[in-house]
């Protein structure tokens, strides 16, 4: 009679023993399952092999020593946004995003472009092509992030298509662009 | 006994794999970010400046959708869409060619853009069925994510042409819509939070073309 309770309070725990590994075991399988499939933030962009040194590749593009300098257009943004006001709103926004805890990375104005971009600098040659300031072209550099205030909508018309820069439109249009010029070295050079 | 014997060594071995794939575990984690979005050919940049290769140049380099609704500041509805476009259509991209001309001397560099062709399938405005209609887009629209594969098909809502003779997709992402292989009209997750006020597509993500045109019919007074 005691062997025999014995051997049962043995089984129980043998059974309870095995209940616990396996659920612990399930615990851990669905921790690595979940592993697999999740996606971290990651890179907007990583390097790719045509163009970019062999050694980056695969490595994340980065603006240069995690700086980004910008430059404003001369002219307003809007009859209740002229130069100076926008300037400020437009650093207020870069301080936004590098104000986040986990930003690596800083934005320093570098000034203002050489002119006020405008309707009548953005125009079309005789030979079709098309030409804007220096200072905003993605080869610009020098300039690495121009910001242009398009005050009566007529770059972005240009650019865009007809009626593309119209007050009804800004629901969409009223901030665009993106990155135009890539470094060999995995980085950022134009956006 | 025997059943118990079986279980007992299933268990250990599930709870060996499972502590050796927990140790693991990071690896493939840490990795994930270049297996989400490889950007083989991402030569785009100026190469040389303006030689764009194009080989293959539409490779989408952020493939992930968003990850909730994006909510337009301010309210559109398809009036608003059908109103601005010059053109409407349905078709597919046969050809992408980008262009990079100079500009005559001391005009600087020249503003790089980009002819996109499509075959028309059924036109609403502004084209004619059966045609090869070329545009030409602004590259920084195209870096701006206005970007197309050759065989791509869908419904295109077009700025009019610019004075410099440029255009593209009114609203951006919210003026081309997927076809889907029943010839249906799918709207992104974008376009459904954008439309969201609109009494004609509120509340759906397909339609049939037939549907759809009619929609559009109305929204621009069309009938």
């Amino acid at each position: 009679m005691s062997a025999m309770s014995h051997n049962a309070a043995v089984n129980a725990a043998a059974l309870v023993v095995r209940r616990c590994l396996l659920r612990l075991a399930l615990a851990a399988a669905i921790v690595f399952l979940f592993a697999l499939l999740s996606r971290a933030g990651g890179p907007q962009y990583i390097a790719g092999t045509s163009y970019f040194a062999s050694t980056m590749s695969g490595q994340p593009l980065v603006w240069p020593q995690g700086g980004i300098t910008y430059y404003t257009d001369q002219g307003d943004l809007s009859p209740i946004l002229p130069n100076a006001p926008a300037d400020a709103l437009v650093a207020d926004a870069f301080n936004q995003w590098t104000s986040v805890s986990t930003a690596a990375i800083a934005a320093t104005s570098g000034g203002q472009l050489a002119e006020d971009v405008n309707g009548t600098n953005v125009t079309v040659n005789f030979n079709g092509t098309i030409s804007m300031p220096a200072d905003t072209q993605p080869s610009a550099t020098g300039t690495p992030v121009g910001v242009v205030y398009d005050e009566d909508g007529s770059v972005t018309d240009a650019l865009l298509g007809s009626g593309a820069g119209d007050s009804s439109q800004c629901f969409t249009n009223a901030v665009y662009g993106g990155d135009d010029n890539f470094g060999p070295m995995a980085t950022y050079q134009h956006a | 006994m025997h059943g118990r014997s079986c279980s007992c060594l299933l268990a250990s071995f599930v709870f060996t794999l499972a502590i050796v794939a927990l140790i693991l575990a990071p690896v493939p984690l840490a990795a994930q970010s270049n297996r989400a979005r490889p950007a083989p050919n991402y030569s785009f940049p100026l190469l040389p400046p303006h030689a764009i290769p194009i080989g293959d140049p539409i490779t989408e380099p952020i493939a992930r959708p968003p990850r909730f609704p994006i909510a337009s500041p301010g309210t559109i509805g398809l009036p608003q869409i059908v109103q601005a476009a010059g053109a409407i259509f349905s078709g597919t991209v046969t050809a992408i060619t980008p262009r990079s001309a100079s500009p005559p001397a001391g005009r600087g560099d020249s503003v790089a853009t980009i002819a996109i062709t499509f075959h028309v399938e059924r036109a609403i405005r502004g084209v004619i069925p059966g045609e090869d209609f070329t545009i030409s887009q602004w590259m920084g629209a195209w870096t701006g994510g206005q970007r197309y594969r050759v065989g791509d098909r869908g419904l295109l809502f077009l700025y009019p042409r610019s004075r410099l003779g440029l255009t593209s997709c009114v609203g951006g992402p919210i003026g081309r819509f997927q076809i889907d292989p029943l010839g249906r009209i799918a709207l992104s997750a974008q376009q459904t939070s954008a439309f969201r006020s609109d009494p004609q597509l509120r509340g759906k993500s397909l339609l049939s073309f037939r549907d759809f045109v009619a929609a559009v019919e109305r929204a621009g007074g069309e009938q």
